[in-house]
């Protein structure tokens, strides 16, 4: 007699009912595939939205100076001494100075946030001149000349030379008006930001706040993955990755994130209760094989061996099958992405910044990894809560 | 004929009682199916709606009555000469309260920001909005010229109640207007956006700051149900919230159909998973239902038979699902559902209000109709394959 180990038992066992151990594993795989690509697409939404965000003049971190930060105080910036450009050596940096003005226009009153710029180290952050019309900025020269947003050129009916008059307060707390040229406008970001956001030269917003020092700033962006240690922060600045400077979009991404685990161990009950009857059937169907197994010798412990071996060919089967699928799906939505319009999300801003509404899956391998176990481990459940009870029966002799 | 009825239910309850664990396990996997369909669905319905109440209560209202042109969603702007008189608007229904607002630099004494500054008509603004929930009702401002703010806004211009603040705005008469207003009340509202520019001062008091004719306003907020779009006559325009607040109706939309979706899915599954168990019991039966044919069962008695199971499958595992459910729902109303379990702790905010975490968690019709509705058209079509295969299976003698 040919002697089989029990991995080819459990291959022939499973075999044997070929239709219905297809329909625990189809089910499995199907649930699966469904809850990987789901997964992966947030995943991808997410770091869409994250890298627009980042690209839009945010940076990873921003270096801000405590009193703007709280108060949008522009009259006491920090200046970048030795410590903070230690802090900074090795990271993607742009020092800016920032001021809140009104604008009184015929068309209406409007805010506006003129950010001081230095052109060359600006780039790193904003490529500014790729979205742009016009001709500035090229260089840090404390001129007036201003790039506005296309959305607030269209409403206060403003072009490239005219002037734009902006009312601020000094540091004399003097309200006072400045003619600035408009040299420039930027484009494709957006309603929120495009309205509320203006570019000038660095020194010329120096010159309006009397911090004529060129190393003043009210914020460094930098654009870096690795966190600069907390002790190397000055105490007058404080520290905020882009999510903390946004936080009503990275709650509703969190809120997001959460609804969509929920609806995975939903998936997963649904999965399990779904192949449980099955699998129940499955080994009901093989009582008396059970009784021979155990009265040739086979103790408990081996028919749980046998019912494990069969559990791990069949989750090599349905996940086996799943990664195949879910892989082949996720190459053709990485190609061409997947256009989220079709589920509503027509215009994609988020915290004023136009997103695309085709996303491109990111698969994480630690979430994915956590779904697959997940699946697999239902398989197992049932397997071993069925033979259980079936042993359990037979102990009762019924 | 009501004899024959009788015996088949008893066969079909026998037939579903020879297998009992077998049974119970697909009515309750159906159960928990179809019971996780509707809480899915209704738990995203009443957390949208708390949210909703939450935002569109304190601020926007339900919908928005303006001037044509108030608004330009595009340019993401407001124009303040498109006001109308109060005489327009006098036949709608008194749901709503009568805003104006504007632009303007708000200077202190240390610091000067751009703010959106509101008239409110804070008597029926109190009566009407959730501002009530922050304020007593019977509050009202003392001067001309007085202010309440957020705390993140009064703590941004270093005011104290008491101290004065200049505001500099355009007045609707094209000239520049400027004021000097009175902090008379500090608000604390939680924090978030929505503190950092909350300004409001009476609606006289910013009428008279923009120029305005007194019995002109910008906005009609309406906190009330819908407005019949017929009563909106003029050069009037009703605007929904989802026009204000773009991306949190986008966003909500978004959601609202993939949890649809997700639930199709459970529903497509449970389907399955009863097409599969029931496939398997039948087919046990095929000698039987062969021998019920030769000794002169008539076809449509055995489809009846299985058709009877079907039924009561399918009765048993609705009856529990929503048993479960009005459990949970009746369970989770009494103890609302914190919703920072699904944000990791963070509070949530939306249109730059910290929102209210607790969702009661409530029942809704439509859910339960849909969904047992659609689970039912799931099942029965689930169960034409096996009684189908079954069937031909019996009829070859």
């Amino acid at each position: 007699m040919r002697k089989i180990s029990i991995f080819q038992y459990a291959i022939k066992s499973i075999f044997r009912q070929k239709s219905r151990n297809f329909f625990i594993v189809f089910i499995v795989c199907l649930t699966s595939v469904f809850s990987l690509f789901t997964a992966s697409l947030f995943e991808g939404k997410n770091a869409q939205i994250e890298r627009n965000i980042i690209e839009t003049e945010t940076g990873n971190y921003q270096l801000i100076e405590k009193n703007y930060f709280e108060k949008y105080d522009p009259l006491k910036p920090s200046i970048l001494d030795e410590k903070t450009r230690d802090t900074i050596s090795g990271y993607d940096a742009t020092p800016e100075l920032l001021l809140k003005t009104t604008i009184l226009h015929p068309e209406g009153a409007q805010e506006l946030t003129l950010i001081g710029i230095e052109p060359e180290s600006h780039e790193i952050v904003f490529p500014l001149k790729e979205f742009m019309t016009g001709n500035w900025p090229l260089t840090n020269d404390g001129s007036k000349n201003v790039v506005i947003g296309k959305k607030f050129a269209e409403k206060l009916k403003l072009n490239i030379g005219d002037e734009l008059v902006i009312t601020y307060q000094d540091q004399s707390k003097a309200i006072l008006n400045e003619s600035l040229p408009i040299t420039g406008i930027f484009h494709n970001f957006g309603p929120g930001f495009e309205s509320h956001n203006a570019f000038v030269s660095k020194n010329f917003i120096g010159k309006l706040i009397n911090a004529e020092n060129p190393d003043a700033f009210h914020r460094i962006v930098l654009r870096s993955k690795t966190l600069p240690k907390p002790k190397e922060i000055d105490r007058n600045l404080v520290l905020k990755s882009w999510d903390e400077l946004h936080p009503e979009l990275t709650v509703m991404m969190k809120f997001h994130n959460g609804v969509t685990r929920a609806l995975i161990v939903f998936m997963l009950v649904i999965a399990y209760v779904s192949i449980i009857t099955p699998v129940n059937v499955l080994w009901d169907e093989r009582k008396e094989e059970v009784k021979l197994l155990q009265t040739i010798g086979a103790s408990e412990k081996t028919l749980y061996v046998i019912a494990s071996y069969e559990a791990f060919v069949l989750t090599l089967f349905a996940l086996g099958s799943s990664v195949i699928i879910w892989g082949v799906l996720h190459g053709l939505a990485s190609i061409h992405g997947l256009d989220f319009s079709m589920m509503g999300e027509r215009s994609v801003v988020r915290g004023g910044i136009l997103i695309s509404s085709v996303v491109y899956p990111v698969i994480n391998l630690l979430h994915s990894s956590i779904i697959i176990l997940f699946h697999g481990l239902i398989i197992f459940g049932s397997n071993f809560w069925c033979i259980r009870s079936l042993l359990k029966k037979e102990a009762l002799g019924e | 004929m009501e004899n024959s009825r009788e015996f088949l239910i008893k066969v079909a309850r026998r037939n579903l009682g020879r297998r009992p664990r077998r049974t119970f396990l697909l009515i309750l996997g159906i159960a928990l199916a179809n019971a996780l369909t509707i809480w899915i669905l209704t738990f995203r319905e009443s957390s949208y709606k708390t949210m909703m109440e939450n935002i569109l209560g304190m601020k926007y209202g339900q919908e928005q009555i303006t001037k044509r042109g108030y608004y330009d969603f595009d340019k993401g702007a407001i124009n303040p000469y498109a006001h109308f008189s109060k005489k327009d608007i006098a036949h709608l229904p008194k749901t709503f309260t009568l805003r104006t607002q504007g632009t303007v630099l708000a200077a202190s004494d240390a610091n000067a920001i751009p703010v959106l500054l509101n008239g409110y008509d804070l008597e029926s603004e109190l009566q009407h909005s959730k501002l009530s929930t922050i304020l007593p009702e019977s509050f009202r401002l003392k001067e001309k010229f007085g202010l309440v703010l957020g705390k993140r806004l009064a703590d941004a211009l270093s005011v104290k109640i008491g101290s004065e603040v200049a505001m500099i705005g355009q007045a609707v008469d094209g000239s520049v207007a400027n004021e000097m207003f009175r902090v008379e009340k500090i608000l604390d509202l939680g924090g978030g956006e929505f503190e950092k520019n909350f300004a409001v001062t009476e609606i006289a008091s910013m009428q008279e700051f923009l120029s305005m004719p007194p019995e002109n306003v910008h906005l009609l907020v309406n906190f009330g149900p819908l407005m019949d779009k017929k009563l909106i006559t003029g050069d009037l325009k009703k605007v929904k919230w989802q026009n204000l607040l773009p991306e949190i109706a986008s966003s909500s939309g978004f959601m609202e159909r993939f949890t649809r979706f997700y639930a199709i899915f459970f529903a497509l599954v449970a389907g399955l998973a009863m097409a599969n168990t029931l496939s398997l019991s039948f087919l046990e039966r095929v000698k039987e239902y062969r021998m019920s044919t030769i000794i002169g069962a008539p076809v449509a008695w055995l489809r009846k038979s299985m058709g009877l199971e079907i039924f009561f499958i399918s009765l048993s595992s609705m009856v529990l699902g929503n048993i479960l459910i009005l459990l949970a729902i009746t369970f989770f109303y009494f103890f609302p559902l914190n919703l920072s379990l699904l944000t990791g702790g963070s509070p949530l905010q939306m249109g730059g209000i910290i929102l209210t975490q607790d969702v009661k968690v409530r029942p809704e019709m439509w859910i339960f109709l849909v969904c047992n509705g659609f689970f039912i058209i799931i099942l029965t079509l689930a169960a034409l394959y096996p009684m189908r295969v079954v069937m031909k299976k019996s009829q070859k003698v």
